[in-house]
């Protein structure tokens, strides 16, 4: 017996680009936790220049991923609605509160990071504001290792519930997967040693050293994620199921597993290069960025063109506004913002590091 | 539709009883409270000609934004050799005694009330959407205008009334049935037991328990459609046609 669909309605997205860019940056912000914590209590790996650049990259982007998390409620004035109750069941509900912890003490682990890297002497008004930035003559030392336990912890819960409340919808096969929430992680360290990588690029003082340890993440990252899609591929049951079943029919979604193994291939060749030139490193690092980035897109948006009853597949169409495409560049834009801020006020202990080298 | 094709219809019933039907029984679930009403709806879908009728009026009282509809009448070509029927059916909110819309919901602003209807307390509701992901049926959409979840609510602004629900009240075929479940003297009670065995449910490997109920349905259709996808069309918010495919 054959079916076939003469009207139906067309279904509307419903999670926006906007949460593209939260799970996105917050990615960025607890995987850059993770590799500092990891550098602060490991012994011997102790490295300022990557605890500036991990200090920067968390303070950015844990400021602006709940403003793009904010803007992906339609009514975000209510937010504090999810506080008044107890949904014990919900795992957005529990978010709401993992939330706020972890941008407590991830700011302020980062902010401990980036402490002894700003001025300690006025010269112009950046450093004026470092100084100031600094409050007062305190030592961060004693502080950095309890800090960086308790920001680990709360990275660790915010890459569970991110990863545990898409995985938790029964009604979407693609998500309800155990594969999910370590494939969210891996990708997002994935994205998180990349844009290390540009970071020490990018701000004054570069360090090959850096760049050596940054480039051990971004393999074992990629291995790891890898895997994952294997093992999912594999073994991923109905989700690796209603994958095949789109692969099968759908132009949008063969295109999309095109770009995903053609992107792993060229990473894993840029990786697998053993003595890297610095443009391979930083062309590696955007690979990798650029994968986690559209992971995540293809997760969390063309997902959601899938049926759940009908046959086919939804339309999607990027708008231009601030519920697309303006969205994602003005969440970019915020970070890019924040981050050029920072990267102003470490500017000068860098020169002086570099004078006194 | 002539009667060959009525014929066919008759004959695919025939083809798919026996094993694959489903049971009142198991569609059913057993978590039905005795006490009190719990409103259900039984949509004949021998009777239903496909007319929109329902959607128009669901239209016109509730007022959802253009292109999002609280119930609509999905409509099929079922093929067999050469034979091809139409098939209609209406879709709205399932009203589900385990609705996986509910506990996701991170304020409560989504509920179900003593009498098993599923709503949406609007001003609570923060728009995240957790909810309409959640529901199996695509039943819920995010209102453009309100900016928060809605669906189908059995019109129960109306039942309060004492009124039928506005796609009840206006069905030419008489094909939706609404009443109370929990008495046995109900027309959708006696109905429901006098078809036990060809009543259906929709999705019910989701475990939903859903609480809308189709008589004269194919088992082709109770699971998710395996078949050709409509011409969708993607319109602007002026009613512009920007694109359309399969
Ligand atoms: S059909 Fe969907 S929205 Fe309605 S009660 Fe069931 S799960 Fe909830
Ligand atoms: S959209 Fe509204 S009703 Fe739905 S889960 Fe979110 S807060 Fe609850």
């Amino acid at each position: 017996m054959d079916i076939k669909e003469l009207l139906t309605p067309d279904f509307a997205i419903t999670w926006l680009p906007w949460a593209v860019q939260y799970f996105f940056l917050i990615g960025l912000a607890y995987t850059s936790v993770w590799i500092a914590a990891i550098a602060v209590l490991w012994p011997g790996q102790r490295q300022q220049r990557l605890l500036t650049l991990c200090g920067s990259l968390i303070f950015s982007a844990a400021i602006v991923a709940p403003v793009a998390l904010l803007a992906d409620l339609h009514q975000p004035l209510r937010a504090w609605h999810f506080y008044m109750q107890l949904r014990p069941d919900s795992w957005m509900w529990f978010g709401a509160w993992l939330l706020p912890v972890f941008m407590g003490s991830g700011l302020l682990f980062g902010y401990l990071l980036l402490r002894p890297s700003l001025p300690t002497t006025a010269t112009d008004r950046w450093s004026q504001l470092g100084c100031w930035l600094r409050f007062g003559r305190w030592s961060e030392k004693p502080l950095l290792k309890p800090v960086a336990v308790l920001a680990f912890l709360s990275a660790c819960s915010i890459a569970l519930y991110t990863g545990i409340e898409t995985m938790a919808v029964q009604a979407r096969p693609l998500w309800h997967s155990h594969w999910l929430p370590p494939l969210f992680a891996a990708s997002a360290l994935l994205a998180g040693s990349g844009m290390l990588v540009w970071l020490n690029f990018l701000f004054k003082g570069h360090n090959t050293n850096t760049d050596r340890y940054l480039l051990l993440w971004l393999r074992a990252a990629f291995t790891l994620f890898g895997l994952l899609l294997i093992g999912w591929a594999l073994a991923g049951g109905k989700s690796a199921a209603e994958a095949r079943m789109l692969l099968s029919h759908s132009p949008t979604w063969q295109l999309a597993a095109i770009w995903v193994l053609s992107t792993l291939a060229v990473l894993a060749l840029l990786l697998a290069t053993s003595r890297q030139p610095h443009w391979l490193l930083l062309l590696a690092g955007f690979a990798a960025v650029h994968l986690a980035w559209g992971f995540r897109w293809l997760v969390l948006i063309q997902a959601q063109t899938d049926p759940k009853y009908g046959a086919g597949t939804y339309f999607y169409e990027l708008p231009w506004g601030p519920e697309g495409l303006l969205g994602i560049l003005g969440t970019f834009g915020l970070w890019l913002a924040l981050i050029t801020l920072i990267s102003e006020l470490v500017r000068q202990t860098a020169m002086t590091q570099e004078g006194a080298a | 539709m002539d009667t060959s094709k009525r014929r066919l219809l008759g004959q695919i019933a025939a083809i798919t009883a026996g094993a694959v039907f489903i049971p009142l029984a198991e569609a059913d679930g057993d978590s039905t409270p005795t006490k009190g009403k719990r409103y259900g709806m039984l949509i004949d879908l021998r009777r239903c000609v496909g007319c929109q009728a329902c959607t128009v009026a669901c239209t016109i009282e509730n007022q959802p934004p253009l292109g999002q509809f609280r119930t609509t009448v999905n409509q099929y070509e079922v093929t067999e050799g050469d034979n091809s029927a139409f098939m209609m059916l209406p879709r709205l909110c399932n009203h589900c005694e385990n609705p996986p819309c509910i506990p996701v919901c991170p304020t409560g602003a989504t509920f179900q009330r003593q009498d098993g209807i599923v709503v949406v307390n609007n001003d609570w509701c923060v728009g995240c959407g957790y909810c309409v992901q959640a529901c199996p049926y695509d039943a819920r959409f995010l209102n453009h205008e309100t900016n928060t979840a809605d669906k189908c609510t059995f019109c129960a602004h109306r039942l309060d009334a004492g009124l039928l629900p506005a796609c009840v009240e206006t069905c030419v075929g008489e094909a939706r049935i609404i009443g109370d479940l929990n008495d046995p003297d109900s027309r959708i009670s006696q109905l429901l037991t006098q078809h036990r065995n060809d009543i259906k449910v929709l999705r019910p490997s989701m475990g939903t328990q859903p609480r809308v109920f189709y008589l004269g349905m194919n088992q082709a259709f109770a699971e998710r459609i395996r078949g050709e996808a409509p011409v969708r069309t993607l319109m602007t918010a002026s009613g512009k046609e920007l694109h359309h495919g399969h």
